[in-house]
Parts: structure tokens; C-alpha cells; sequence
């Protein structure tokens, strides 16, 4: 069992006439690549606001290595939030919020930053504002990157940035992770591109928790089963159906277990076939229902 | 430290609106000036220009609060180490500005008032007394009107935009009714006496205690601020 670095309890934001974040509980474990995904207005921006006490809830608690994060320089140094809103001052170059950077984050590399600059093909001395879509998106990537802070947590990181200077991404992510292991939450909208790379994921909707789970664990859990119509809808009677597909006779059930093997087992005795399901079409379908179960 | 430090430095970056737009302004203005007053002809003139740093330690200290608060925030720093960064800042940039004001007043007495042209730096009453008292007179002065604009941009970053406007307006008319009230009541005269009877250094202290209160209220107003 790895250690716990964030604790949510019973999280809430209101607001005037919403609730953006409505009693969240989760833990984050030490040293892992987290996945929270959700559409648009999920709540997944107020809840890692939260978490850096950028923003106050209004009831439940939050706890970051074991101490309220607020105001709290020893744990607020320790995580390294990249929003996609960031922003910068006018008069700030691309150099400039390189060396506030190091400044800040104690574990700053600054070797690996100039080198990710060259990667990402960034001018240094270009102003913030006078950058691309894309660039001002790698800025934020390599502050992420190169801080090697504790907890890193990557709010949509990449608007306009293109195919591939999202790979280079990935896999610079991956390799520095894998040579300086820490504490990675990523939020996004592109889960096909980043499923390979998520340990865990949360996947929230309308400020409540749909799904926390390991990816491995609900990759073997849920699986698309397909056969004739009858025999397809007798074997998911009394299951659970996340969604349904008809293509003439044939039906495809997209279905969770409760167990790893229990569906693809079942689905094989009834002489159904099977078929993976993405982790893409997994969250669409979820959080298309809206559906909360105890999963 | 490390928190305060950094504040310290991005504000440090801001140099070109916290020093040289402002001077570059005032010496375009003072350079006007003198061609004016030469092209007249007659006598020395008294201007206004000195106004110009006061107006942009405001405007910068208001602005820079606004766009570097969040900045910061998102940036791993902590509301209290922002605030104490920026005054520290506040503080450093008004010594600067004010030692070069002094010097700039001492040599607009050496050269007679450049010539007999303008009176720019050296003003009656406001530089009366030592060079010391000319330089605590501009320190209060610059640190004052920064902390105004600061104190509006960390009251604008707690409240946001209607009500920092409703603040505004309601001191406005707090203070265009104290002046009505001063003018019914004939309290102009002995205001004004006061004010003759006192030094410009005696009446910039009175400031010490105000930038003091605006301090405390900006922190306040920060720690409870959100991005």
C-alpha cells in the first residue's frame, strides 16, 4: 500500500445558484499517474483549485501530505498546478516565468527545461502574450515538467498544441516519470491519447464521482459483449449495462463486472463474443448516462 | 523568505512601468517645458510635472497587484508572501525615485532653476528644509500613493468589479460631502492655516499611519482573495 500524498473528504463548492463540486471524497496516492476526467463544467478544475488552495470550499476538507494546503508554504511548494487559464504578466518573456519558476519550486531542473525549450521549439525571449495558442500551452507543459514537483497536476495542458508536440509530451512525461517517479494528475478531454498512460482514474460528473478505479482493473472489468439479439439480452439481464448498440439482429452490450475476468468468462460459456472497450468510449458512454452505481 | 523573494523579483521585472515609462514621461514633460518656457521667454514658469511619478506609482502599484496576484497564486506562492513582497518592492522603488528626486532638485537650485526656465524638482513648501526631509517627504509620498492603487487592486481581487465600485463611489461622496460640510460651515480658512503651519515633512508623517491602515486591509483583502 503506498502512501497516501492527497486526501479529499466530503469536498463541496457552491456557488449562488450551482453546485460545482458536491461531496467528493478520493485519495491520491504517492507516486502514481492519475487520470480526472469529466466533460466540460464537471468540476475537475474547482476541485484541483481546491486542492491548491486556490480557491475555498465551502464545506469538506482537503489534505495535502497530511496538512491543509492553505497558506501552507511547505506543501504548496511541493505541488506544481499547470491550468490552462494560467495567466501571465504582460511584460513577462518566456524566460522570465522560467526563472520565477526555478525560483519557486524546489526541485527545479533548469538543464531539463532548456532542453525541453529547444524540444518545444519556444523562443525565449519572446513575450507571454505574444506566443501561440500552442506555445503559450508548451510553457505551461515545461514549467510541469521540469519543477519535478512532488505532485504535478496538468489542467487540459494542451489547447492548440498539435499532434505532435502532444506526443513529445507523453513521452517526455513518461520518461522523466519513470526516471523521477512522482505524484502526476492529468485532466482531460483526450482520453485515447493519454489512456496508456494513466495508472488510475476518477472521472467525475456534475461535481459527484462516477468512477475511481484502476485503468487495468476496469479495462478487464468492462467488455463489449456481441452476439444475437435474444441471447445478448438474456445474458445481460441483471447486469451491469453502461450501453447498447443494434446493428440488425446483432447487439453489443457494453458491459461491467464485478469482477476482472467474471464478464469475459460468462460472456464466453454463453457462447457471445467479446471485445475490448476503449477507455474513450468507457467515459463517454458514463458520463453521457450520467449513471451513479456503486462502482 | 524563498516566497516573499520571488514576488520581489517578478515585480522587479515590471521595472519598465514601475521606472523608466514614468520617467521617460517626465522627462519628455519637463523637456516640453523648457523649450516652452525658452521659446516664451519670460519668466521662469512653475509646473505640475513632478505629478507625473505620483499618478504612475498609483496606476502601476493598482495594475501589477491585479495581473501578478494571480500569476503568482499559480504559481506555488502563498497570498502573505505576496503581499509582503509586493510592499517590500513598494518600498525600494520609492527610495530609488526619491533619492533621484532630491538630486534632481538639488541640481535644478545649482543651475537656477536650469537656466531660468522652469521650476520642476525644487517646489516651494514641498522641498522646503534639509535634503533629508526633501527624501522623507518623497518616500512617504511615493509609498502612499502606491499603496492607495495597491490597496485598491487587493480590495478588487477580494471583491471583484461591482463592488469595488460601490466602495469607490461611496468614499468619493464621503469625501465631496466632508467638503460641502467644511464649506458651510467656513472650516476652510483654519484648514488651510493648519496646513501653512506645518511643515511638508510634519504633514507627510500624518501618511505613516495611513499607509500603515491600507497595509493591514490590503493583506486581509489578499488572504482572502481567489484566483
Amino acid at each position: 500500500m503506498s502512501q497516501t500524498v492527497i486526501e479529499v473528504r466530503n469536498l463541496t463548492k457552491e456557488y449562488k445558484d450551482t453546485t460545482a463540486v458536491d461531496h467528493v471524497s478520493f485519495r491520491i496516492e504517492e507516486n502514481k499517474i492519475y487520470g480526472l476526467l469529466g466533460r466540460n463544467g464537471a468540476g475537475k478544475t474547482t476541485i484541483m483549485q481546491m486542492i491548491t488552495a486556490q480557491l475555498f470550499s465551502t464545506s469538506g476538507e482537503v489534505r495535502v501530505f497530511g496538512e491543509h494546503p492553505y497558506e501552507n508554504k511547505k506543501v504548496i511548494q511541493q505541488i506544481c498546478f499547470i491550468k490552462e487559464g494560467q495567466k501571465y504578466p504582460d511584460l513577462f518573456t518566456v524566460k522570465d516565468v522560467m526563472v520565477t519558476a526555478s525560483s519557486v519550486y524546489p526541485n527545479w531542473d533548469a538543464e531539463y527545461a532548456k532542453a525541453l525549450i529547444e524540444v518545444f521549439r519556444l523562443p525565449m525571449k519572446r513575450l507571454i502574450k505574444r506566443l501561440s495558442r500552442g506555445m503559450l500551452s508548451s510553457v505551461g507543459i515545461i514549467v510541469g515538467l521540469a519543477s519535478r514537483a512532488p505532485i504535478t497536476i496538468f489542467d487540459e495542458p494542451y489547447l492548440g498544441l498539435d499532434a505532435v508536440a502532444r506526443e513529445l509530451f507523453y513521452d517526455h512525461l513518461i520518461e522523466d516519470y519513470t526516471e523521477n517517479p512522482r505524484t502526476i494528475i492529468l485532466s482531460t478531454h483526450l482520453i485515447d491519447e493519454v489512456s496508456r498512460l494513466l495508472e488510475h482514474l476518477i472521472v467525475i460528473d456534475s461535481g459527484k464521482i462516477l468512477l475511481d478505479t484502476d485503468t487495468d482493473e476496469l479495462r478487464g472489468r468492462t467488455h463489449n459483449v456481441i452476439g444475437h439479439q435474444s441471447a445478448v439480452e438474456s445474458f445481460i439481464k441483471g447486469r451491469d449495462v453502461i450501453h447498447l448498440e443494434s446493428l440488425g439482429s446483432t447487439l453489443s452490450a457494453t458491459v461491467m463486472g464485478r469482477t476482472e475476468t467474471e464478464v469475459k468468462q460468462a460472456a464466453e460459456q454463453a457462447g457471445l463474443e467479446t471485445a475490448p472497450v476503449s477507455l474513450q468510449q468507457l467515459i463517454v458512454h458514463l458520463t453521457k448516462n450520467g449513471k451513479v452505481a456503486s462502482r | 523568505m524563498n516566497g516573499m523573494n520571488s514576488v520581489f523579483k517578478m515585480q522587479l521585472r515590471q521595472k519598465l512601468t514601475w521606472f523608466y515609462l514614468p520617467w521617460a514621461i517626465m522627462g519628455l514633460s519637463f523637456l516640453v517645458n523648457i523649450l516652452v518656457s525658452v521659446l516664451v521667454g519670460g519668466d521662469t514658469i512653475y509646473t505640475g510635472g513632478l505629478a507625473t511619478i505620483f499618478v504612475f506609482m498609483f496606476v502601476t502599484a493598482l495594475t501589477t497587484t491585479i495581473q501578478l496576484f494571480s500569476f503568482a497564486m499559480g504559481f506555488s506562492i502563498r497570498r502573505t508572501d505576496f503581499f509582503s513582497g509586493t510592499f517590500l518592492f513598494i518600498l525600494f522603488i520609492s527610495i530609488i525615485t526619491s533619492a533621484l528626486l532630491v538630486l534632481l532638485s538639488y541640481i535644478e537650485v545649482w543651475t537656477g532653476s536650469w537656466g531660468n526656465t522652469v521650476h520642476f524638482f525644487h517646489l516651494l513648501y514641498l522641498s522646503d528644509g534639509s535634503w533629508l526631509a526633501q527624501f522623507v517627504v518623497n518616500l512617504i509620498l511615493l509609498v502612499t500613493f502606491s499603496m492607495l492603487g495597491y490597496g485598491i487592486g487587493a480590495f478588487f481581487l477580494r471583491f471583484r468589479g461591482i463592488r469595488t465600485f460601490v466602495m469607490l463611489a461611496a468614499v468619493m461622496i464621503f469625501l465631496s460631502g466632508m467638503s460641502l460640510v467644511a464649506t458651510r460651515y467656513e472650516w476652510w480658512g483654519p484648514i488651510i492655516k493648519w496646513f501653512a503651519g506645518h511643515t511638508a515633512l510634519g504633514l507627510s508623517l500624518w501618511f505613516i499611519p495611513v499607509v500603515l491602515i491600507i497595509a493591514l486591509c490590503s493583506r486581509q483583502c489578499l488572504r482572502k482573495s481567489t484566483v
